[in-house]
C-alpha cells in the first residue's frame, strides 16, 4: 500500500507523486518528537526527522490518533492513486478497507473526513458491490452539497423507477446547503433521525416519488494530492443527477424543522442532563409516538409493568401524589401544571392518559385527590376541538355537581351522566374517551363551585344560561327533583352569574317539556358549531322581529289539539248531539215513560222531566219573561221552591236539549225555542 | 282544520265576546283549546273518579301566562258537564286555607259564593242546590213518605258521621221551615250560615238555633260535608278549584305558611289514602309555589316527599298520575294554533268561510312581535284580543285586504285598548271567578 522507489511520475508526467517514498533520501528518527509538516506534504520535501516520524508511524500500524493529519494525508495520497488512477482492482477491497480504517481513526478531522468519503464514494463507483441504494445513507451532516453516495443511490432508484425511502431523503436534506440544523438535531441526533423517519413515513408511506431531472450525473475524482484527475462517468452509464433539485429538499426541510421543534424540549433536557437519555423523565420530553419506539431501559420497563398491572381492568384512580412521585422519581414533587404536564407526556409514551389533563381542562387534583388513568391509543384532540371539549366538560361538571347534591351519586344518576357524556356533540373519539375519564374523576371528586367561576368568566350570558339549563335538565331527567338538587342548581346559577331565582321557572319548563312524550329533554350542545364558543343561541331568545315556527313542534301541537278536540267533543257533545239529531236514546225514552203523560204538550217534548215540574214548566212557557216576584208566586202555587225548580228544569233541559231553558236573572227568561215548534205554539 | 266540530251560533258568540273582552269563554272552550291532550285526558279521568265517589288532588303548575287559569276553567267546565258541583276561588292574602283571623272562613265564603252547577256555571248556585235537595224532600213528604223533618234527618243521616254534620242538617231544616212559613229572613240566615258568613256562634245561635258555625278551623271538614251533601242533592260530586296558591308561598310568616301547608298535607293524605270521597281538588300555582325550597311546598318535607314526581317515570314513559301536573309555557307555535282555532270559530267550523289564510296568521304574529316583543306569545291575551278585533273588521268589511289591516289597523291598538280591558276584567272578577285568559291581574 505504499509507493517506494525513486521515480513515480504524476498523471501529467511532470515530477514525482508526493507520496513516493524515496529510500535514497535521508530519514532521521525524531525520537518521540513529531515535527509539524505542511498541509500539502510531499515526502521529498519533508525534513529528515519528519521523514523519520512518517516511517515510524507507518511501521507502527498507522493508527496513532495523535499524529499530525499531514502524515495521514501523505499516506492517503498513495492509497487514492492506487485505487483511482491505477485502478488496481485486485487490491480494491484491501485499499477500501484501509481507507475506512483510517476514516474511523481520523474522521474527526473535517478535511480528512471529506476526502476519505469522496474516495470511498469514487471507489464504490469503480467497483460497485451491489446497488448503491443498499449502502448506508449518510446519517449526519457531512457536506454542503449532496454527497456522491446520495446522488448515486437516488439516481439509481430513479433509473429503476422507484420511490425514495426515508434514509436517502434524510441523507440528502441533511447535506443540502440551505439546510440549517438546530441544536436539537445534533444534540439528539439519534432521536432526530428516528423522528424524521416517523414523520416522513407518515407523510409518504410508500416513499417519496421524485420525477427524474434532466441533468445527468457527472462523476470525476480530483485527487486530494492534487496530482491527478479521473473522469468516472463512463463507469456509471447514464444516470440523472439530483444535485440541483430543490422542491423535494424544501419539503424535507419542513419535516426537519418540524422534528427539530418537536425535540426542542427533549434537547434542552439533554442539555441540562447529558446523561438523561433513556430515563423515564427523558421519555416525557419525547413526542409520544417516538417515545413508544424508543428502547426500554430498566426504569422504563419497570414502569410499564406497573402500569400494566394497574390498568388490567380498565381505568383506575390513583392518588395524585403517588402518581407524580412514581413518574418523576422526585419525592418532593408538587402537583402543578408543569409536573402534571411532564407526567402526562411520560404516560403518553406508554399509551396511557391521565385526567384531569392540564391540556384540556383546568383544575388539577389537590393533594390526596386522585387522577384517573386510562388506556388511550388515539392521538390527542386537535386544538380546534378543545373549546368544544371544555364546554362539554363544563356541562358535565355542572351535571355531576347536581348529582352529588344529595350526598351520593346513585346508579341511575351515574347512568344518566354517562348518557349525557356520550350525547355531547362536537368532539371526536379521543374527546369522548377523555370525557368519560373526566366523568369518572368528577364522580370521585365532588366539584367545588368556586373553581367554576373562572372557567365561565369568558362565556357569554347566553352560553352561561345554556349551561345552567343543561344542568337542570340533567337534574330533572328522572323527574324527581330533590330540594337539595334545587339548592345546588341555585348555587350553580349563582356561580354562572345567572339569576338564581330563575332556577325554579327553568326547572319547571324542563320538567314540563320532558312530560311531553314526543319531546325528550334536549341535552345536546354545540352540535355542528365550528370552534370557539359560538354556540347557537337557544331558539327563542334572540329573535325579535321575525317569527319563525318550528314545523315539527307545530305538527305535534296540531296533533295534540286534534286529540283534545276529540276528547272534549265527547265530553260536551254527546247529549247535545242526540238532541239535535232529534232522536232520543232508548233509556231516555223509558224515563219519559215513567212519567204521567197527561200534559197538554206532546209527551215527547217533556220526556224525562219529573212530573212535579211539568205543570210549572207549561205555565212558564206562556211568557217570555218572568219577574222574580211572579216566579216565586207561581212556584209556590205549584208547591215548588223556585231555585230548586229552575235547577231541576234546566238540568233536564241540558240533558234533553243541550242547553238551559230558563235563563237566570231578574226577570228570568224562557228560551221556549229550545223545545221546538210545539212549545212555540203553546207559547203563542 | 284540526277541529271538525260544528260550532253552534250561540257558542260562537260567547267565545268571540269573551275573547274580545280578554276573558276565558264560559262555553265552547273545546273549540279553542290548544294541545295539552294528555293533561286534559288525565283530568277527565280525575273528574270521572270524583263522579265515582273517589277523590283526587292535582297541583296545576305553570308560570305566569302558561294558561293555568284557562286550563282550570276548562276542567271546571268539564266537571260541570259531568254534573259535578264546582266551587272555585282565588287565594289572596285575606283568603287562605288556614288562619286564625277569619281568612280561611273568608276563603270558604268565596268558594260557596262561586259554587256552580251546569245550569249555573257562573256561580251563585248554592240556593239552587239546597232547594233541589229540599224540593225533593218536600215532594216525598207530599207523596206521604213521612214528615218533612224526619225525611231531612233521614236523608242527611250520612252527614251525621262527619264533623258538624248535625248542625248542617239543622240549618237545612231551618231553610225548609223558612220556605214553608214564607220566612225570607230565616232563609237568608240559613244561606248565610252555609256560606260561612256568621262571625260568631252566638249570632248564629240566635238566628238559627245551632251551636256551631263554619269558622277558620272547620274549613276542610265543611268542604267534605259539602262534597257529601251535593251527592245527596243529586249531583255527581264536588270539585274544589283553588287558584293563585302562590299567595301561600308569599306568606312571610313561616308559621302561618306551614299551617296552610299542613292543611294541604291533610287534604293530600285524605285523597291518597282514600279517606275522602266524591271530592276533587285542583290547585293552581307557579313553579315557585311548588318548588321553592325555602317557602314553597318543597320546604315542607312531608309534602315534598309526597309531591316529588315519580322516580320510576323515565325513558320516555311519562306518568301523569302523580299529583303534580306541569303546564309548559306557551310558544309561538301554540299561539299559531290558537289563532287558527279562533279563525275556525269565526268561520263556525267551516274551512270555506275562513277570513284569513295561514300566512296572515304568521304575518299577524310578526306584527305583534315587533310591537310588544316576546310578550305576544308569553302572555297572549293582548294578541288574542287584537286578533279577534281584526277578524271582526274583516267580517264586517268583506272587500278589505288582510295585508292592509294587519299592518295598519293593529298599530298601537293592543296597549291602549288592553288597559281598558284589564279594568273591565278586574270588575268582573269580583262577581265571577276571575276567569281571565292569563293570570295577570290588576
Amino acid at each position: 500500500m505504499l509507493y517506494v522507489g525513486v521515480r513515480l511520475l504524476r498523471q501529467n508526467g511532470y515530477g514525482d507523486e508526493n507520496c513516493l517514498i524515496n529510500p535514497n533520501l535521508v530519514a532521521v528518527d525524531p525520537r518521540g518528537r513529531v515535527p509539524e509538516i505542511p498541509y500539502y506534504p510531499s515526502y521529498v520535501d519533508l525534513e529528515p526527522n519528519a521523514r523519520g516520524a512518517y516511517l515510524r508511524w507507518l511501521a507502527s500500524g498507522r493508527s496513532d490518533p495523535t499524529i499530525g493529519i499531514g502524515y495521514v494525508f501523505l499516506y492517503f495520497y498513495g492509497l487514492e492513486r492506487r485505487l483511482i488512477l491505477d485502478q488496481a482492482s485486485d487490491e480494491h477491497d484491501a485499499l477500501v478497507g484501509e481507507v475506512r480504517r483510517l476514516h474511523e481513526i481520523y474522521g474527526s478531522n473535517y478535511s480528512f473526513d471529506r476526502y476519505a468519503r469522496h474516495l470511498l464514494d469514487a471507489a464504490m463507483v469503480l467497483e460497485p458491490s451491489g446497488k448503491f441504494y443498499d449502502e448506508q445513507a449518510p446519517r449526519t451532516r457531512c457536506d454542503y452539497e449532496p454527497p456522491l453516495s446520495v446522488r448515486l443511490a437516488i439516481g439509481q432508484l430513479l433509473v429503476e423507477g422507484r420511490a425514495i425511502p426515508w434514509n436517502w431523503m434524510f441523507g440528502w436534506v441533511l447535506n443540502e446547503p440551505e439546510t440549517t440544523l438546530r441544536t436539537a438535531a445534533t444534540r439528539a441526533a439519534e432521536e432526530f433521525e428516528a423522528l424524521f423517519r416517523l414523520r416522513f413515513e407518515a407523510a409518504f408511506p410508500d416513499g417519496y416519488v421524485l420525477s427524474p431531472p434532466k441533468k445527468r450525473l457527472q462523476i470525476h475524482y480530483r485527487a486530494a494530492s492534487g496530482s491527478f484527475f479521473v473522469d468516472l462517468g463512463s463507469r456509471l452509464g447514464d444516470m440523472p443527477d439530483i444535485g440541483a433539485l430543490s422542491a423535494a429538499t424544501n419539503r424535507m426541510r419542513e419535516i426537519v424543522e418540524g422534528c427539530a421543534d418537536e425535540l426542542d424540549a427533549y434537547s434542552r433536557f439533554l442539555g441540562r442532563r447529558p446523561d438523561g437519555r433513556g430515563t423515564l423523565q427523558a421519555m416525557g420530553f419525547l413526542p409520544p409516538d417516538l417515545a413508544r419506539t424508543m428502547s426500554e431501559g430498566g426504569e422504563i420497563g419497570e414502569v410499564r409493568l406497573w402500569l400494566d398491572a394497574l390498568l388490567a381492568n380498565g381505568h383506575v384512580l390513583i392518588e395524585s401524589g403517588e402518581l407524580l412521585r412514581r413518574m418523576t422519581g422526585d419525592a418532593q414533587v408538587v402537583c402543578n401544571k408543569a409536573s402534571v404536564r411532564s407526567c402526562r407526556e411520560i404516560l403518553a409514551g406508554f399509551n396511557v392518559a391521565l385526567m384531569p389533563d392540564p391540556r384540556v381542562s383546568v383544575g388539577l387534583p389537590k393533594s390526596g385527590q386522585p387522577f384517573v388513568l386510562y388506556r388511550c391509543q388515539i392521538e390527542d384532540m386537535p386544538e380546534t376541538e378543545l373549546a368544544n371539549w371544555r364546554y362539554a366538560a363544563l356541562s358535565l361538571t355542572l351535571a355531576a355537581f347536581v348529582a352529588h347534591a344529595d350526598g351520593s351519586v346513585s346508579a341511575g344518576e351515574r347512568r344518566r351522566l354517562e348518557q349525557l357524556a356520550q350525547s355531547l356533540a362536537g368532539i371526536g373519539e379521543r374527546g369522548h374517551l377523555d370525557l368519560k375519564a373526566y366523568l369518572e374523576w368528577l364522580l370521585a371528586v365532588p366539584t367545588q363551585l368556586g373553581s367554576l367561576r373562572s372557567r365561565v368568566a369568558d362565556l357569554s350570558a347566553e352560553d352561561r344560561h345554556r349551561l345552567g339549563f343543561l344542568a337542570l335538565s340533567a337534574a330533572s331527567a328522572d323527574r324527581h327533583v330533590d330540594p337539595k338538587e334545587i339548592q345546588s342548581l341555585q348555587r350553580i346559577y349563582k356561580a354562572l352569574g345567572l339569576d338564581e331565582a330563575d332556577v325554579i321557572g327553568d326547572l319547571h319548563e324542563a320538567m314540563a317539556a320532558s312530560s311531553q312524550p314526543d319531546e325528550p329533554v334536549q341535552i345536546t350542545i354545540g352540535g355542528d358549531r365550528p370552534s370557539g364558543f359560538a354556540i347557537p343561541a337557544p331558539p327563542r331568545q334572540s329573535e325579535r322581529q321575525q317569527v319563525r315556527l318550528d314545523p315539527e313542534r307545530l305538527q305535534q301541537i296540531g296533533e295534540s289539539t286534534r286529540r283534545v278536540g276529540e276528547l272534549l267533543s265527547k265530553v260536551f257533545a254527546e247529549e247535545g248531539d242526540t238532541a239535535e239529531g232529534d232522536t232520543l236514546p232508548a233509556d231516555s225514552l223509558s224515563v219519559a215513560g215513567n212519567c204521567d203523560a197527561e200534559e197538554p204538550l206532546g209527551v215527547d217534548a217533556y220526556g224525562g222531566l219529573s212530573a212535579q215540574y211539568r205543570g210549572f214548566l207549561t205555565e212558564l212557557l206562556t211568557r217570555a219573561d218572568w219577574p222574580r216576584g211572579d216566579l216565586e208566586t207561581l212556584a209556590r202555587s205549584h208547591e215548588l221552591m223556585t231555585e230548586g225548580a229552575i235547577e231541576a228544569i234546566n238540568e233536564w233541559a241540558f240533558d234533553r236539549y243541550g242547553d238551559a231553558i230558563l235563563e237566570d236573572g231578574d226577570p228570568v227568561r224562557v228560551q221556549a225555542a229550545l223545545l221546538g215548534p210545539e212549545a212555540k205554539v203553546s207559547h203563542a | 282544520m284540526p277541529d271538525p266540530l260544528p260550532i253552534k251560533p250561540r257558542e260562537r258568540d260567547v267565545i268571540v265576546q269573551a275573547l274580545r273582552a280578554g276573558v276565558v269563554p264560559r262555553l265552547g272552550l273545546r273549540h279553542i283549546q290548544v294541545g295539552r291532550a294528555r293533561e286534559v285526558e288525565e283530568l277527565i279521568k280525575d273528574i270521572d273518579r270524583v263522579g265515582d265517589d273517589g277523590a283526587t288532588i292535582r297541583f296545576v303548575i305553570g308560570d305566569y301566562g302558561a294558561g293555568k287559569t284557562f286550563f282550570m276553567n276548562l276542567v271546571r267546565l268539564i266537571a260541570l258537564e259531568r254534573r259535578l258541583v264546582v266551587m272555585s276561588a282565588d287565594l289572596a292574602p285575606s283568603r287562605r286555607l288556614h288562619a286564625s283571623d277569619g281568612q280561611a272562613r273568608s276563603l270558604f265564603n268565596e268558594l260557596t259564593r262561586n259554587i256552580s252547577t251546569r245550569t249555573k256555571p257562573d256561580g251563585g248556585a248554592l240556593g239552587s242546590i239546597v232547594e233541589r235537595f229540599v224540593g225533593d224532600v218536600l215532594q216525598a213528604a207530599k207523596k206521604g213518605e213521612g214528615k218533612v223533618e224526619d225525611l231531612i234527618q233521614a236523608r242527611l243521616a250520612p252527614l251525621q258521621e262527619l264533623v258538624s254534620g248535625f248542625d248542617f242538617a239543622t240549618v237545612l231544616q231551618r231553610y225548609t221551615q223558612a220556605y214553608e212559613q214564607g220566612d225570607e229572613t230565616l232563609k237568608t240566615a240559613a244561606l248565610r250560615w252555609l256560606r260561612a258568613e256568621y262571625g260568631t256562634r252566638s249570632e248564629a245561635r240566635a238566628a238559627l238555633g245551632v251551636r256551631e258555625i263554619i269558622d277558620d278551623d272547620g274549613f276542610y271538614d265543611y268542604l267534605k260535608l259539602y262534597a257529601r251533601f251535593v251527592r245527596l242533592a243529586g249531583y255527581g260530586g264536588l270539585v274544589v278549584v283553588l287558584d293563585e296558591m302562590v299567595n301561600l308561598y308569599k306568606l312571610v310568616h313561616s308559621q302561618a305558611r306551614n299551617a296552610n301547608y299542613e292543611q294541604i298535607l291533610r287534604i293530600l293524605n285524605d285523597v291518597l289514602q282514600g279517606s275522602a270521597s266524591g271530592v276533587g281538588f285542583l290547585m293552581g300555582g307557579t313553579p315557585e309555589f311548588l318548588m321553592d325550597t325555602r317557602r314553597g311546598l318543597y320546604s315542607y318535607a312531608a309534602l315534598q316527599s309526597r309531591l316529588a314526581e315519580n322516580r320510576f317515570a323515565r325513558d320516555g314513559l311519562v306518568d301523569l298520575s302523580g299529583p303534580v301536573l306541569r303546564l309548559q309555557s306557551l310558544t309561538p307555535e301554540d299561539l299559531f294554533i290558537l289563532l287558527r282555532n279562533i279563525r275556525g270559530v269565526f268561520a263556525s267550523g267551516d274551512p270555506q268561510r275562513h277570513l284569513l289564510p295561514d300566512e296572515a296568521l304568521t304575518a299577524f304574529m310578526d306584527h305583534c312581535s315587533t310591537k310588544i316583543g316576546d310578550a305576544y306569545f308569553r302572555t297572549p291575551r293582548n294578541t288574542v284580543t287584537a286578533f279577534v278585533n281584526l277578524l271582526s273588521v274583516l267580517e264586517q268589511n268583506p272587500g278589505s285586504r288582510w295585508q292592509d289591516l294587519v299592518s295598519a289597523t293593529e298599530v298601537g291598538s293592543p296597549t291602549a285598548e288592553e288597559e281598558a280591558k284589564d279594568v273591565d276584567t278586574g270588575k268582573e272578577e269580583g262577581a265571577a271567578d276571575g276567569d281571565q285568559l292569563t293570570t295577570f291581574k290588576l
